[in-house]
């Protein structure tokens, strides 16, 4: 039977029969995938603590192709988050990242930047020491995951009339098409969201910025709540789903 | 199978326990019809019994058949100390050691923000009643050491902590009768956080 091999980040664990799990994972090369990880709840385990989400491993699998399950072979510890489980504003954080990926992606659907962008957001949660920047950072995150789906909002023209905005005028944002709208088309469209030029602008910073930069590019309580309106809305329109861990964020 | 809807019935029904799948629900029906009449009335009646006889204690929350159960209403036991567990099975595990002379408080789950599960749906309300009456002196927090099951101990700990209650965290470390060289970087780096003098 074929051996894989993946750096993976664990997403979650299911109980299976008896002993075993199953772990949904979020691999590099693989995309997401759950494997059975025979006896993982037994206390000799080879795999014991450290598939517990969150963490990124190194993991080498085996199945069948087009088997539904494939099986946990070994597991290494590549980057271990173990302060997630330290602070519930973090878990909590971490837990919205797993369930954008998993409304985000399908299972075997790899897409590296998205992991990246992942992995980096776990672990710039797991270095934070009381923080009030999780809003902003969530916020960034969405956006950036969201382009790494491919959902990359057209903030340079107007989705309508395809005019190029100048950055003078204050536009609209519309979460359904995904971009800007001048003044003049907005009349033509309903559900649009008004946008303030310079939150316009931020936003497209946003999408040039990477992960790492985030917390510099920290705008005001008011720029936050303005593009956070969008960026949700934005959000909604393209996953269409209920955040079941959205109201546990502060 | 579609012979018999009582089969069909049946056999639906026993696909709703948890590791049974079709193939395995259909031979225990087939077991059962060739055990004969008395075997099957005689589980139908252990059945009955469960649902009419079996509750959970309205203090812990753990399996009775009276209520409060022998262990709440027992006066050998320490009423100073509560051992928090996930399940209701969680209390026959550590009455198995005889070693805890304390009373239990059943959560009934832990915390998972992924499916939805906050503190209201867990019985953390009524934790914080039993700790508030003064005669709690220590809260041993015996969730599993999942990232759920160490969220949901932090999440009670933050609850309790006005009240002045001792509160502790089971140790997480090496399995005795393990080998170092096979225990994960993560249960050895709890093991040294819990370390304690000999
Ligand atoms: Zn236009
Ligand atoms: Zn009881």
């Amino acid at each position: 039977m074929p051996l894989y091999n993946d750096t993976a980040l664990v997403l979650r664990h299911y109980d299976l029969a008896e002993s075993d799990r199953i772990v949904s994972f979020f691999g590099r090369r693989y995309g997401r995938i759950r494997v059975v990880a025979k006896g993982a709840k037994k206390l000799k385990s080879r795999f014991a603590g450290r598939l517990e989400p969150f963490h990124s491993l190194d993991i080498v699998f085996f199945g069948k192709e087009n088997a539904n399950l494939v099986k946990l072979s070994s597991v290494e510890m590549s980057t271990s988050r173990t302060g997630i489980s330290a602070d519930l504003e973090k878990f909590y954080h971490a837990s919205y990242m797993v369930e954008m990926v998993e409304a985000g992606l399908r299972e075997g659907d790899p897409n590296l930047t998205a992991f990246d962008l992942v992995a980096k957001g776990l672990s710039w949660l797991e270095r934070q020491t009381g923080s009030k920047d999780l809003e902003w950072v969530t916020r960034f995150f969405d956006l950036k995951f969201l382009s790494a789906l491919g959902y990359r909002p057209m903030l340079e023209r107007c989705l309508l009339c395809k005019k190029e905005w100048s950055g003078d005028t204050d536009p609209f944002f519309d979460p359904l098409a995904g971009g800007l709208l001048c003044r003049r088309c907005s009349d033509k469209k309903t559900g649009f969201i008004p946008l303030s030029k310079g939150a316009a602008k931020f936003l497209g910073k946003i999408l040039i910025t990477d992960f790492e930069m985030a917390e510099r590019l920290k705008p005001s309580q008011s720029l936050l709540e303005e593009i956070s309106r969008s960026i949700l809305a934005f959000r909604n329109a393209r996953l269409q789903k209920v955040f079941k861990t959205e109201r546990f964020l502060a | 199978m579609e012979s018999s809807q009582t089969l069909l019935k049946l056999t639906e029904e026993l696909q709703k326990l948890p590791g049974i799948g079709k193939k395995t629900a259909e031979r225990l029906v087939y077991f059962l019809l060739k055990a004969g009449k008395k075997e099957a009335q005689s589980l139908a009646l252990r059945l009955n019994e469960l649902a009419e006889k079996v509750i959970l204690c309205k203090i812990c929350g753990g399996i009775t058949e009276a209520n409060p159960c022998a262990i709440c209403s027992s006066s050998a036991r320490d009423k100073s100390m509560i051992c928090v567990v996930e399940q209701p099975l969680d209390i026959a595990i550590f009455e198995r050691t005889n070693r805890f002379q304390g009373l239990y408080h059943v959560l009934m789950g832990t915390l998972s923000p992924l499916e939805g599960v906050g503190p209201e749906s867990l019985r953390i309300d009524e934790l914080v009643e039993r700790v508030k009456d003064g005669k709690v002196k220590e809260v041993i927090l015996a969730t599993n050491p999942t990232m759920d099951g160490e969220a949901t101990s932090l999440y009670i700990s933050k609850q309790i902590k006005e009240f002045g209650v001792r509160t502790t965290r089971i140790a997480r470390g090496v399995p005795v009768g393990s080998d170092l060289e096979f225990v994960d970087e993560i249960t050895l780096m709890k093991s040294l956080e819990g370390r304690q003098d000999i």
